[in-house]
């Protein structure tokens, strides 16, 4: 495979998706999240009827985060039955019990010691608020992971995780699934010298993470840490962050 | 809780009627719940310290829980952990709205046939890993007539007592529950949530429904 010698990578570049790679929701349990949620409400004795409530939203979307991603709205009708501080303290506890990925922070001290750029690439589509209020944003800020992110790629934007602006405006309405934030990527990354045989994409999800980048000449991991999405064009597939240091060298 | 102890529950129906029950012949945890509702929130009760006994729970990440206790608690016995893989099984309905949903706690990964609108079997498809957790997803996959039996088998246990199927909806009140009761235990058929919907189930089966 282009670029790759015995689970060798030379690159300059690597990018990182977001859900269920650097973040994993694991910790999302319903009991801790609605549970803790209701008693700060003061509303213990709603925890289980609030928890079964979630449970059909799930049922009728088919997950949790296509619920989060486009019915966020019924999350707090429905569930949170239209309560101002229930959907504040649901921001903040998704924020509060979403995981890193096992191995990820040794990893990203790795790579930015190599001096590899890292960039974080997310399908975050739609967003409310002002730059830099989105989930992803505020991960990255929460976990200290702007130590080695500093922008963020996606839709909306590419957009500076320092300054909470919007840096390149070429990528807006680009999407991972329709390939063509990765072109606008590979253009990105060779005006600063970088080709796209010397960047590596890592994610989990074959349809938005793997195939468009590698049909674009990107080299491309597959993580399995979390989930196992099934085949995909990947160059390699790791099952925990660690294995990036056996794999990425710093190219030139 | 308040030291007042409630002696009735009563429910009233929108035809006027209601029914009533010795509040102490609930079931202790459903006491409870009840008894936790904001409404009989008790500020009297509050004011003089509860029970005066308390047990306080603090966490790693400083969170902090209160668990109002009897006022005879004297010392903690134990604390400990159970760790095991639960399996919960979900039954998820379509309806008008927001689709039904069900957990099924007894022995789901045995599961073998479910009939709603038809009957199938449950045919293991894939399993798809994420973090901890695995979801086994199965294939419903036609399979006889559940139902069909069932009625077969509802004719055979009224006719052990005597009665022709479509005789036993006729009966009322008590003989009726008592009846269905009988029959029920005789098809070993239970309710998994509610004793009225088995029964209800018996009273379709007996006039060629469901």
């Amino acid at each position: 495979m282009n670029g790759v010698v015995d689970r060798i990578m030379e690159v300059k570049w690597c990018g990182f998706d977001y859900g269920q790679c650097i973040m994993e929701p694991g910790g999302l349990r319903n009991p801790l999240v609605i549970g803790d949620i209701c008693k700060l409400l003061g509303q213990p004795e709603l925890i289980a009827d609030r928890i079964h409530r979630y449970h059909v939203l799930n049922e009728t979307y088919g997950g949790y985060s296509k619920i989060k991603e486009g019915h966020r709205d019924e999350i707090y009708r429905y569930v949170l039955d239209d309560d101002a501080k229930g959907q504040e303290l649901f921001s903040a506890k998704e924020q509060e019990y979403l995981d890193t990925g096992d191995g990820l922070m040794d990893a990203l001290d790795y790579l930015q010691q190599a001096g590899i750029e890292l960039e974080v690439v997310s399908e975050m589509k739609k967003t409310l608020g002002a730059v830099g209020s989105d989930i992803v944003s505020r991960f990255l800020k929460n976990r200290g992971l702007t130590e080695y992110f500093k922008v963020l790629v996606s839709p909306q934007g590419k957009q500076s995780l320092l300054d909470d602006v919007i840096i390149d405006a070429t990528y807006v309405g680009k999407t991972k699934e329709g390939g063509d934030i990765y072109d606008v990527l590979a253009a990105d990354l060779r005006a600063r010298g970088i080709d796209t045989s010397e960047a590596v994409m890592v994610g989990d999800k074959p349809a938005t993470d793997i195939n468009p980048a590698s049909e674009r000449g990107f080299l491309t991991i597959q993580y399995k840490g979390f989930i196992d999405l099934g085949p995909s064009k990947a160059d390699l597939v790791i099952d925990h962050f660690s294995e990036l240091k056996d794999i990425l060298r710093k190219k030139g | 809780m308040s030291d007042r102890k409630p002696t009735t529950l009563t429910i009233e129906y929108d035809d006027g009627s209601s029914r009533s029950i010795d509040f102490s012949s609930l079931p202790g945890l459903l006491q409870f719940d009840i008894l936790r509702q904001p409404f009989t929130l008790d500020m009297d009760e509050v004011r003089a310290g509860g029970s005066g006994k308390f047990l306080v729970l603090e966490w790693e990440d400083g969170w902090r829980e209160v668990y109002g206790l009897d006022a005879s608690a004297e010392a903690i016995a134990r604390y400990y952990v159970v760790s095991r893989n639960e399996d919960i099984g979900r039954v998820a309905v379509k309806k008008e709205g927001y689709p039904e949903y069900i957990e099924i706690m007894r022995r789901p990964l045995s599961v073998r046939r479910i009939a709603l609108g038809g009957s199938y079997a449950l045919e293991a498809a894939a399993s798809r890993r994420e973090g901890k957790k695995t979801e086994h997803m199965y294939d419903l996959v036609d399979d006889g007539d559940l139902v069909a039996e069932l009625r077969e088998a509802f004719a055979a246990a009224a006719a052990e007592q005597g009665l022709e199927p479509a005789s036993v909806s006729r009966l009322t009140g008590e003989e009726l529950r008592l009846t269905l009761e009988a029959v029920r235990e005789r098809m070993k058929l239970v309710a998994g949530a509610s004793e009225q919907d088995v029964l209800a189930f018996l009273v379709s089966l007996s006039e060629g429904g469901v």
